[in-house]
Order: C-alpha cells, then structure tokens, then sequence
C-alpha cells in the first residue's frame, strides 16, 4: 500500500492511558494495519545498578520496578537470592509470605482493573476499585508497615509477625471485597457499554498466545492453564487449595473475567492461611542466632536487621527463580562471582512479556479500540522498562 | 550440542557453540519448548567474552513447562555475532531487541530493529557491558 493511503499515528510518550509508552500506528482509515510499541522512557537500568548494590539493598530496588506489585517482586528475587545462599525460610514466613503476595495480587487486580473501566469511559470503575484497594493495602501496612513498597521478605523469613486482630480484620476485608464483586459484576463487568467495548476486541487465540509469550491472566483468557502456583508451586501453594482462572475466548472481555475469578481464589487462599497458619520462628535460625538480642526480638515480632545481611556474601554460582507475579510470570537471573554484589542481575516481568500483546492483539482493530485492549493487558510501564 | 549439564534446581543446561544455535533452538522447538523466558547477557572483560544464556520452557505441555531449560553459549566481545531465534520462537523478539541494546549483541538474520530502550541515537558503549562507567553527578563530577 503506497503512503499515501495509509497514515502513521503517534500516540504518547505522554500517558495514552496509562504509564509513559509510545505507540506509533499504522492505520488505514480507522483500521490499525501495524502497531508498533515503543519503551524505553521510565527504564531505570535497575540490572545495572544491581551490581553497585549489595544484595540485602536489592530489595528495595526490585520493588521499584513495579510498585503496585511490589510483594511478588521482593518474593522472587529473594527466591533466587535463598537458593544462592542454600538456605529456606521456617513455615510460618513462608505462609506469611504467601499472605501478603495475595494479598498483593488482589490490590494490583484492582488497580488494573480501575484503569480499564477508565479507558473505556467508566470513571466509576476506576473509583470504585482504587476505593476498594484501600482495605486490602490497610492490611498490608498493618503487616508490614507500608502501603506499596514492604521490603517485607527478607533471606531466610520475614521482617514482621502477624499483627495481634489482623485476622478478624481481614476476614472482613475478604467479605467487603466479595460483595463488591457483586456490585462490579451489575455496574461494569456484564454492563452492556462494557459487553460493546470488550466482546471480541483485541483476540489473542491459543496458538498465537503461546506462540508470542504472553504470560499471566493474559495467557489464561487463551485457554493456557499456565500458573507458576501450579506449575512449579514455591513456598506453600502445594498447601493451598486453589484453581487456575482459565477462559477460551481470549479476547479484552475474558482477560477482565479472569483476573475478577483470581481476586476470587486470592480471597479463598488468603482465608485459608489466616485457618491454618502454624506458630513458629518467622526468621531461619541461621539468622536469628545473629539477632542482637533473642528475647527482645521475640516480644517485638519484628526483625532489626543483623549486622551480617550488610555484608552478604553468598558462594560463586547461579541461581534462577520464577513466581507467579500479578501480572504473569516473573523471572529472576542471579550470578555471584562470590563478593557481596551480584556480578550479574537479570530481570523479566511479565509487562515486558505481554509487550508483545500489542503487537498482535490490535492488528485490524478500529482506533477506538486501543484503550480497550491496551487496558485488558494490564500493562504496566515502568514494570516492562525496568 | 558440547554439554548437557543437569542443574541444581532439576534444570537441564545445554552448552552449544554459537554457530550451532539456530540448530539446537529448531530441535528445541520439536521437542515442544515452545516459548522463550529469558535472554541473558553477561559480559566477562578479562576473559574477552560474553555469555549468551536463554532460558526456555513450554505452554503446550505442561509436563515439560516444570523444566526450565538454559542454552549457554558464548561469544566474543569484539565481534558479539550470534544468529537471531526470532523465526524459531516470535516470543524472543523483545528479549533480543534488549540484548542488542544493553550489551551490543549482534543477532543477525533478521531485519534492523529500531532502539527498543535507549535513545534512538544512543551512541557508544552498551551499558550493561562491564567496561560501561557511570558518570557520577555531585561531589564526584
């Protein structure tokens, strides 16, 4: 098609939606015939500086590659980082561990969502999930001391116990949560303005899915049952009794479904290790003979870090770790050549996996369906730049 | 195919010469690895190399999706050429235009990709590259 029939559409770096993206558009008409992502504009070389850091400092700046997802982030990477050491976390950190992730997963479900019902018009949408974040990050400050970024996992167990009363505050933050679902189902989910929108836009088949690496609940709106939980399930899912959301249809609707069917099996996860948590030591006993004082600790339930996290040094190797994040699989690459900085730290989120999506999702779809499939990705920018 | 290592983490890890990578990734992808995780580069100056790692997995079977498999290869820092995988696993795509960026790799067979994450006219050496030295600002300056 010669150029003058067709017209290149730049739209961004400045917020098309959501976050600092370029998308350059090939259209004919109002028909998209290519669709070109461009990134790149909040990357903060967090692989680079990784190596100026050591490794307890890494916590905090893996965090920030995503900050509505920070528990699954900060759990990954110390996952690689435990398997580096050779060293595991006693029981009961690693159901608090799986606690907060939940928990986690619930308010990044919200937050995607919220961005979506705006995207397409439905300002509702957008109050109402941000509104209802807030019980969910209240329970994860009252856990852990902060709102987004918790540094909560550390090598060997978690900073914190579990606050005195937080359960029966979370079982009511679970039901809140349930009804609302209701309340979203009525109002936006099956609203016939959103049914429009969403319904066979932006169709990633299976064999395409699978094809162009999409992960996370975009892989399972495919009709992929790929869920890190279940795949390779770390510290207590192999406990847990939970299902993979899947969905056939693959399109903008089914990727919104299954992340309301994960919020589902997040609050029966969540309920289920408030039911069963085991007492114990939250910090591996390694570690906790090097804590200052054993029965201060005790009584405060929470760690100072010791002294010897500063000066970390796990042994010459590699280790990879991959978790279930909100938004899809994610990946940690760790080499020690032995000192107390990784020689070489490598990162892939799942935003820069569904980057893809894009690319393939749109290809014939109208202009005006760009906001509805770009928010059904749940794409988050400064997750894919790093 | 040189090695074939089992890790520690039940992972298996294939050592191949890079000449040989678009060859082992086509025996891969019949074996129904089916998706690319990750590209790693990783640069190692005095040894006048750089290590090119992908990990690997499967959507389809999801017995084999338990296994992350890992091909090292190397090569050298003056002429960092390897041959793109993009025909064999379109999920590669970005995983390489990153590669290209941050640490100059070369993956030729395919046509020249735009910057993905640096400055359109980024000039000079890749900086995740050792040899890359980050200019300070303040009292260091």
């Amino acid at each position: 098609m010669s150029e003058e029939q067709t017209l290149e559409l730049l739209i961004g770096p400045q917020h098309p939606g959501s976050g600092h993206m370029r998308l350059v558009a090939e259209m004919d008409g109002d028909v998209i015939l290519n669709f070109e992502p461009n990134i790149g504009y909040v990357h903060r070389a967090v692989e680079k500086i990784a190596e100026t850091k050591t490794y307890v400092q890494i916590i905090p700046l893996v965090e920030r590659t995503s900050l509505p997802d920070t528990a699954n982030h900060n759990l990954g990477y110390v996952l690689a980082l435990e398997r580096l050491l050779g060293i595991d976390a006693p029981l009961r950190a690693q159901y608090l561990r799986i606690l907060l992730a939940e928990i986690n997963r619930i308010h990044s479900h919200l937050y995607g969502m919220g961005i979506h019902g705006n995207m397409i018009g439905s300002t509702t949408m957008l109050m109402w999930a941000f509104g209802d974040r807030e019980p969910f990050i209240e329970l994860a400050q009252r856990l852990t001391g902060a709102r987004l970024s918790y540094s909560y996992i550390i090598p060997g167990g978690v900073r914190r116990d579990l606050p005195q009363d937080f359960r029966n505050d979370a079982l009511k933050a679970l039901s809140y949560m349930e009804r609302r679902l209701k309340d979203y189902d009525r109002i936006f989910v099956h609203n016939p303005v959103t049914l429009a929108r969403l319904k066979g836009v932006g169709v990633i088949n299976r064999i395409d899915a699978a094809r162009i690496g999409v992960v996370g609940p975009n892989l399972r709106a495919s009709g992929i049952a790929y869920d890190v939980r279940k795949i390779e399930p770390y510290c207590i899912y192999p406990d847990l009794d939970f299902e993979v959301v899947v969905r056939d249809e693959g399109d903008a609707h089914a990727r919104l479904l299954v992340r309301i069917g994960e919020i589902e099996q997040s609050i029966s996860m969540i309920r289920q290790i408030l039911g069963k948590i085991p007492d114990g030591s939250i910090l591996a006993d390694r570690y906790l003979d090097l804590v200052p004082s054993r029965t201060r600790f005790e009584k405060r339930s929470s760690v100072k870090f010791p002294a010897l996290f500063s000066g970390l040094k796990p042994s010459k190797g590699e280790a990879v770790s991959r978790v279930e994040a909100s938004r899809g699989e994610l990946f940690h690459y760790l080499v020690s050549d032995g000192s107390t900085h990784p020689y070489r730290f490598r990162i892939v989120t799942p935003s820069f996996k569904n980057l893809i999506a894009f690319k393939h999702a749109l290809l014939g779809q109208k202009l005006a369906d760009i906001p509805a499939v770009y928010g059904s990705l749940d794409y988050f920018p400064p997750e894919a730049d790093r | 195919m040189t090695r074939v290592l089992l890790t520690k983490q039940n992972g298996l890890s294939i050592t191949v010469d890079a000449s040989k990578i678009l060859e082992t990734a086509h025996l891969l992808k019949n074996l129904k690895f089916d998706h690319v995780i990750s590209v790693t580069a990783t640069d190692y100056p005095e040894e006048n190399r750089i290590d090119v790692i992908y990990h690997v997995s499967s959507f389809e079977d999801l017995e084999l999706a338990k296994t992350i498999l890992e091909i090292r290869t190397t090569v050298s820092r003056q002429e960092p050429n390897i041959h793109t995988l993009v025909a064999v696993w379109p999920s590669i795509e970005f995983l390489e235009r990153e590669t290209t960026d941050l640490m100059g790799i070369n993956f030729g067979g395919r046509e020249a990709m735009a910057r993905l994450l640096l400055p359109e006219d980024f000039e000079g050496e890749p900086p995740l590259r050792k040899s890359y030295t980050i200019r300070t600002e303040g009292i260091d300056a």
